[in-house]
C-alpha cells in the first residue's frame, strides 16, 4: 500500500486527557472520499477512480461483503466484473442456483470458478471431510439431490493428522494452501469407489491458492471438482473481500484503514470526515486522526453488522447523522428514528474509541438550520412493530436505513435534501434488505454513486 | 424492652472483640488484596481490573463471525484445531468470565493483531487475549 502524503497541520495540535499526549490532526486532501470498504463501497471508489478522480476510501474491517456466501445475485457491472477477473476471481454467469450447506439451494446469477464447477447432476459426489463440522456429505447429498431432481451420493474423506478437536475452516483451509495435494490421495479413492462424474466439497478449499488445489484435486481425481457455497467464516466471501481490496490498489485507490467518525460541514455541504486510524497489534495508542477533505463523498457504510446504522434504539447513521428512516407495522406514519442534525464542526473533544457510547444527558448537536422544522418520533419505536412473525417476510426493522432523493443524495423527514455532496449506496439505504437483494444490487447501487460522486 | 438489652450488650461485646483482635493484623499473613484473592481464585471467580471492566463492552461485541481465524498468520503457519481460534477465546472470555480453566490464549498467538484490524464490530482481541491469559493464571508473576 502506498503510504499517505503527511501534510501536518501544525496549527491544530490537540491534547488528548484521557491518554495525556500531544496529538496532531494529519490533513489530506481527495476529489472523492468512500466511506465503506464493502462491495458497495468499492464498486462506487472504482467508479469514481475510473472516471479520473483522486479518489480514496476509508475502510474500518470488512463487512457483510466478506460473509458473502460465494453466490452473487443481481447485475454485476462490467468493469467491477474485469477488476475482479484482474484480481484473480473471474466471475461468469451460472446457469442455476447453487448448493448451501444448509440443504437448500441459493440463487445465483454469478459465481466464482470453485462454485461454478459445483453443478447439480446425476452420479454427482458430495464429499465431506471427518473432523469438519457443518457438512454432513450423506444428508446434503439427500436435500440437495430432492430439490435439483438428481441422484447424488454422499461420503466423506479421513485426512491424516486430523486434529483432536477437528478442523475448523480457517485452519483446514491455511492446510491446504501449504499442501495443495493434501487432499488428493483420498479423493481419487472415494471418486472411484463411487464411479462419480463430479465432485462437491465444502468451502475449504484454500486462501491464497485456490485456483492450484483445484487444479491438483480435479487432476487426481479426473473428474471437475467444485465448491459449495460458505457459511460464515465464509472461504469465497473473504476471496472476494480480498479480490475488492486488490482491485482497489490496482485502480490506484487511495485505502486509509480506520473507522469515519465524525464529519464537519458547512450549510449543506459535507467538508471533511474525521479518520480514527486503526493501530495494528495490542498498542493501546492510536494513530494521529486524520482529517480527511473531499469536494464530494460516498456514504456506504453498510448496516447493522458493520455500523453503518447502530443496533441500539434509537438507530441511528453514527458518521455524518444522517437521519434514519424505519417504517412500523400498522402505523401509516413511517418514523424517523433520530431527528436529523447536520455536523457544525469537528468534535473539539478527542475522538471516543469506538464501541463507546455517548454517555446519557449530552443533548445532541445543536442544527444550524434550527428554522427547520425538526420531526420528532411520535412514539419511542417498539420492537415488536419492527419485525413480523414470518421469517422469510421483509422487516422493517432490516430495511431501515437512510433515505435518498433520486440522485443518492440523504434526505430528512420533509424530503430536504441533508448533504447536498454525499450520494448514499449499498445496504445502508433505507428499504435495502441486503439478504434478500444480493450483492449485485448493492455493487450496481455503489457504482452508480461513485459515477454521480465523480460528475 | 428485654430485647432491646440483649441486642445492645451483643453490640458492645462484639467491638470489644473487635478491638482485642486489631494488634493481631499486624502479623498476619499478606495484605488485604491478597487474602481476598487467595479466598476467590479457587472458587473461579477472578476480580478484573478497572482496564477490563473498561473495556467489557468492547470485549462482549463479538457476532460470531469468525473473520478473525481468517484473518491470523500465526494459524496460517500452524494450523491448530478448531477450538485454538480467535474468536473462540473471544466468545468464552465474554460471556462467562468466571471459569478461568476453560479460558487461555491459543498457544500459536503471537498477538500481532491482524484479527483486530478485521473485526467488523471491533473487539480488541489481544487485548481480550492478554485479559484471558491473566485470568487463566492470576497468581503469576
Amino acid at each position: 500500500m502506498r503510504r499517505l502524503p503527511e501534510r501536518v497541520a501544525g496549527s491544530d495540535p490537540r491534547v488528548d486527557p484521557a491518554r495525556n499526549f500531544r496529538y496532531r490532526e494529519t490533513m489530506v486532501d481527495f476529489e472523492v472520499l468512500v466511506l465503506g470498504g464493502g462491495v458497495a463501497g468499492v464498486a462506487a471508489a472504482l467508479a469514481a477512480a475510473g472516471r479520473g478522480r483522486r479518489t480514496a476510501l476509508v475502510r474500518a474491517a470488512p463487512g457483510a461483503t466478506a460473509l458473502a456466501s460465494g453466490a452473487w445475485r443481481g447485475p454485476l457491472p462490467d468493469s467491477l466484473a474485469a477488476a475482479l477477473a484482474a484480481a484473480g476471481i473471474p466471475h461468469a454467469p451460472t446457469a442455476g442456483p447453487l448448493p448451501h450447506p444448509s440443504g437448500a439451494l441459493h440463487a445465483c446469477d454469478y459465481a466464482a470458478p470453485a462454485q461454478h464447477a459445483a453443478i447439480l447432476e446425476d452420479d454427482v459426489l458430495v464429499c465431506g471431510i471427518v473432523g469438519l463440522a457443518g457438512f454432513h456429505a450423506p444428508a446434503l447429498a439427500r436435500l440437495w439431490g430432492a430439490a435439483a431432481g438428481a441422484m447424488l451420493e454422499g461420503t466423506a474423506l479421513e485426512l491424516a493428522g486430523t486434529p483432536a478437536a477437528g478442523w475448523s475452516p480457517a485452519s483446514l483451509a491455511a492446510l491446504l494452501d501449504r499442501q495443495p495435494g493434501r487432499l488428493a490421495e483420498p479423493l481419487a479413492r472415494a471418486v472411484h469407489a463411487a464411479g462419480a462424474r463430479r465432485v462437491i466439497l465444502p468451502a475449504v478449499l484454500g486462501i491464497e491458492q485456490t485456483g492450484a488445489i483445484l487444479d491438483a484435486l480435479a487432476d487426481a481425481a479426473g473428474v471437475p471438482v467444485g465448491e459449495a457455497l460458505g457459511t460464515p467464516p465464509s472461504l469465497p466471501g473473504w476471496r472476494l473481500d480480498r479480490a475488492l481490496l486488490a482491485a482497489l490498489d490496482a485502480a490506484g485507490v487511495e485505502v486509509i484503514p480506520g473507522r469515519a467518525v465524525a464529519g464537519a460541514s458547512t450549510g449543506r455541504r459535507l467538508d471533511a470526515v474525521h479518520v480514527r486510524r486503526a493501530a495494528s497489534g495490542d498498542a493501546a495508542s492510536a494513530l494521529a486522526p486524520l482529517r480527511v477533505t473531499a469536494r464530494t463523498f460516498v456514504l456506504a457504510t453498510g448496516k447493522f453488522l458493520a455500523g453503518g446504522i447502530t443496533t441500539e434504539i434509537p438507530l441511528e447513521e453514527p458518521v455524518l447523522g444522517c437521519p434514519v428512516h424505519v417504517e412500523r407495522i400498522g402505523g401509516a406514519e413511517p418514523s424517523w428514528s433520530t431527528p436529523w442534525r447536520l455536523t457544525g464542526d469537528l468534535p473539539a473533544e478527542p475522538i471516543r474509541a469506538p464501541g463507546t457510547r455517548t454517555p446519557p444527558g449530552v443533548p445532541p448537536t445543536a442544527s444550524p438550520h434550527a428554522a427547520a422544522p425538526i420531526p420528532a418520533p411520535a412514539a419511542p419505536l417498539d420492537p415488536l412493530a419492527l419485525t413480523r412473525r414470518e421469517r422469510t417476510a421483509t422487516h422493517p426493522l432490516l430495511c431501515a436505513g437512510v433515505r435518498t432523493d433520486a440522485a443518492g443524495r440523504p434526505v430528512d423527514g420533509t424530503g430536504d435534501v441533508v448533504y447536498e455532496n454525499v450520494r448514499v449506496a449499498g445496504s445502508i439505504r433505507a428499504g435495502h434488505q441486503v439478504a434478500t437483494l444480493g450483492l449485485g444490487a448493492a455493487a450496481l447501487d455503489g457504482w452508480q454513486a461513485g459515477e454521480r460522486a465523480a460528475t | 424492652m428485654r430485647g432491646r438489652a440483649f441486642a445492645w450488650a451483643n453490640l458492645a461485646y462484639r467491638f470489644l472483640l473487635h478491638l482485642a483482635r486489631m494488634p493481631l493484623r499486624l502479623i498476619r499473613r499478606g495484605n488485604d488484596a491478597d487474602r481476598f484473592l487467595n479466598a476467590v481464585v479457587p472458587e473461579g471467580t477472578v476480580p478484573l481490573t478497572a482496564d477490563e471492566r473498561a473495556e467489557f463492552p468492547d470485549f462482549m461485541t463479538c457476532v460470531h463471525c469468525g473473520l478473525c481465524a481468517l484473518a491470523c498468520p500465526a494459524l496460517r503457519d500452524a494450523p491448530a484445531d478448531a477450538w485454538a481460534e480467535p474468536w473462540t477465546f473471544v466468545v468464552g472470555p465474554s460471556r462467562s468470565i468466571h471459569q478461568p480453566d476453560l479460558l487461555g490464549a491459543p498457544p500459536p498467538c503471537t498477538r500481532c493483531g491482524a484479527c483486530a484490524l478485521v473485526c467488523p464490530t471491533g473487539v480488541p482481541i489481544p487485548r481480550l487475549a492478554a485479559m484471558a491469559e491473566r485470568l487463566a493464571r492470576p497468581r503469576a508473576p
